[in-house]
């Protein structure tokens, strides 16, 4: 997992360089989406099952546009 | 079906950096290879994908289990070449920002402001690449260029915007 407050007081002057860039492994990229994107689904359908119980629509950021 | 773009977009980048939107991220799941192939292509010219703790976590939070979470991981993995720190003079920039978006501020997420913080800290260096085109206002932020996906049903815009001290 991320450290995510690693660097939050961190200074950074420049933005940093990457010398050496990596090619995307498009096989295992596009499986991974895939399945990525079936859980985003999923959670949405979570996310509207619990806005039934409390009242609040959370669902607009994960549904996927047609 | 592919990707729509401004003829010079990628000698626009050349050697600088974009920052990429949560939006952007869950938008490659739609179509991979479509995505993967941009991706792709800004690394070929050079162009450092960046993007901010909060996006990543935007885009991990609700993950089911530890798989589920460990391949979300591994899709910013694929995409993302750095992190930018969250320094004290971005927050500095987002307190900036509520005072100029006044009322206009009033309903975004707080990613979107430290994205614009994030913006400010660079000017003129880092490009904003996002599908959420009515939170970086042009009196702010200076818009440079749109892209097009047509998808099977409708037409997905983007935009991409830079910060000018001038």
């Amino acid at each position: 997992m991320y450290n995510l407050y690693a660097n939050i007081m961190n200074t950074l002057d420049e933005l940093p360089k990457i010398e050496k860039k990596e090619k995307i492994n498009s096989r295992k990229f596009e499986l991974l989406a895939k399945r990525v994107r079936q859980y985003f689904e999923e959670e949405a359908k979570y996310l509207s099952n619990q806005t039934t119980v409390y009242g609040n629509n959370k669902t607009t950021k994960l549904i996927f546009p047609s | 079906m592919e990707i729509i773009k401004q003829p010079n977009l990628f000698s626009l980048l050349k050697n600088k950096h974009i920052l990429l939107d949560t939006n952007i991220l869950i938008d490659s799941l739609i179509k991979p290879s479509v995505f993967e192939s941009f991706f792709q292509e800004l690394r070929d010219n050079n162009v450092t994908i960046t993007s901010i703790h909060p996006v990543a976590v935007e885009f991990l939070q609700g993950a089911a289990n530890k798989e589920r979470l460990e391949e979300k991981q591994e899709i910013l993995n694929q995409i993302i070449e750095a992190y930018l720190p969250l320094t004290k003079d971005i927050i500095d920039n987002v307190y900036k920002l509520i005072e100029l978006y006044g009322a206009d501020g009033k309903g975004m997420e707080m990613t979107d402001f430290l994205l614009g913080g994030t913006l400010m800290q660079y000017p003129n260096k880092l490009f904003l690449f996002t599908k959420n085109t009515s939170d970086f206002p042009m009196n702010i932020f200076n818009f440079i260029s749109v892209i097009n996906f047509p998808n099977h049903k409708s037409i997905q815009t983007y935009g991409i915007y830079m910060y000018s001290a001038d």
